[in-house]
């Protein structure tokens, strides 16, 4: 079964829309579930990172979160929704995230072609060391850049402590920012697949199915 | 960064789809849902909806459940919603209900402060405004009401840095006196935002005829984007025949393998 936090200011609909056109079953997630480890949780999300975190506190799902991950259960962050899977974000200050991953969230920096909010239709790039080889990106062997194309809209970037669980990366003037994180049952994308036209919702069928064979 | 083509759909009497010239509107062409898979099948890169029913409007803010609905039905790329927006908790409301952005233009003429706590609610990257201009005789752009049909007091420049102070995450710099024309981009504008070489996405819209109008202004790396919906309803161009002239022109243009299967 796929379990959905249902945020406020979330892409609920849009993540919904996806789950119901693929006629995968879903329910959203509350305390009283209980999670087992072929269980799926999907965290969406748009908003502030304080806002989601104080959000998961009220409704005391974060320590539902941590037992799911614990027991081997996959979970899938999707913007905001990946963000939060780190340590902390300098979006909001002193609010400690779920910490499933380490490090955090820092602004994303302006340049001449690179305005911020980074709202749009971006590549991915294989993540420097990485070979162009990917379960889930088809990265195109020369060049190194996705097939398609994906909507990105944010202005904080995830800069992970260890930089091997990145799994895809969107360019910028500094250099590769992290697109997208695997790491044992947890993965995330900073891009939104569900509002991705056939592209992103093929992406998330073989996301959701890497996680549930992982 | 990949450059947008964004159709707009503006609706008036509850889902039917018209267009407009110079911010009057002119004739119905459609239905909402014809509207919504014509531009998702034609592969746009976002959609804009301005609901002309609440714009302007000081009466309490609705979100068009009829609309929701159409829109869940139907869209699987990104979708913004403009017209009567005025506070966080409207906005609030348009983000939770399914949109993506929220773009807001009378309550900024207003009071412009009022767009911190809509940006410290939804965040920046959900909060759009649409200034609509004109040019006085001197050739400066000024913001125009709509609803007065007159200047503002401000410059379109200062409004842009007024707006990026106060979080705002994108503009769209409307062309009033070109709306609905399909004469092409005003000539000037992209000279103008250079000059203000604003931090934050610019997008433009009114008078886009043809590829090659939109290849001009996308060609600047300060413009990121247009909206148009003339160019859709009256002309045979289609957001993929737009891109391909573009990357014909070097713009970057998202890429879309389902379309090359």
């Amino acid at each position: 079964m796929i379990y959905v936090v249902n945020f406020p200011f979330c892409n609920f609909f849009s993540l919904e829309r996806y789950l119901r056109v693929r006629g995968r079953p879903y329910q959203i997630l509350s305390l009283r579930d209980r999670l087992s480890s072929s269980d799926q949780v999907l965290l969406p999300g748009v908003g502030t990172f304080g806002q989601a975190m104080s959000y998961l506190r009220d409704q005391q799902l974060a320590p539902l979160l941590q037992d799911h991950v614990d027991q081997g259960g996959s979970l899938l962050g999707i913007c905001l929704g990946m963000q939060i899977l780190f340590e902390f974000s300098e979006e909001s200050p002193g609010i400690s995230g779920l910490g499933f991953l380490a490090g955090g969230c820092v602004p994303l920096p302006t340049a001449l072609s690179f305005h911020v909010p980074h709202i749009g239709w971006n590549h991915l790039v294989s993540p420097p060391k990485k070979s162009s080889c990917s379960e889930l990106f088809d990265f195109l062997p020369l060049g190194g850049l996705s097939r398609s194309d994906y909507y990105f809209v944010h202005s904080y970037v995830v800069k992970p402590s260890d930089s091997s669980v990145i799994s895809a990366c969107f360019e910028h003037p500094v250099g590769p920012l992290c697109a997208s994180v695997h790491a044992r049952n947890i993965s995330g994308v900073q891009f939104h697949p569900e509002k991705s036209g056939p592209d992103g919702y093929a992406l998330l069928d073989q996301l959701l199915d890497v996680n549930s064979n992982a | 960064m990949k450059k947008r083509i964004i159709p707009s759909i503006l609706l008036r009497g509850g889902t039917q789809v018209c267009l407009s010239q110079q911010f009057t509107p002119w004739r119905t062409v459609g239905v909402l849902a014809q509207n919504l898979r014509l531009h998702v099948k034609r592969s746009a890169d976002e959609l804009l909806i301005i609901n002309l029913d609440q714009a302007g409007s000081c009466n309490q803010f609705v979100c068009p459940e009829r609309v929701l609905r159409l829109i869940r039905q139907d869209v699987d790329i990104p979708i913004s919603y403009a017209g009567g927006i005025r506070t966080a908790a409207d906005a609030a409301l348009c983000i939770n209900a399914g949109f993506d952005k929220v773009y807001i233009t009378s309550a900024f003429i207003d009071d412009p402060t009022a767009l911190k706590s809509i940006a410290d609610v939804v965040g920046s990257q959900s909060l759009g405004l649409i200034f609509p201009y004109m040019r006085k005789d001197d050739g400066g752009m000024r913001v125009w009401d709509y609803r007065t049909r007159l200047f503002t007091n401000s410059t379109v420049q200062l409004s842009i840095e007024t707006s990026v102070t106060l979080g705002v995450g994108e503009v769209i710099l409307y062309d009033v006196s070109r709306d609905g024309t399909l004469t092409g981009f005003d000539p000037l504008v992209v000279a103008d935002v250079e000059k203000c070489q604003p931090s934050i996405p610019i997008l433009l819209a009114g008078g886009a005829g043809d590829a090659d109008d939109i290849c001009r202004v996308l060609s600047s790396p300060w413009i990121q984007g247009i909206t148009a919906s003339s160019i859709f309803a009256l002309t045979e161009a289609t957001p993929v025949t737009i891109r391909q002239r573009c990357v014909d022109h070097n713009i970057p243009m998202r890429r879309c393998a389902h379309l090359n299967q």
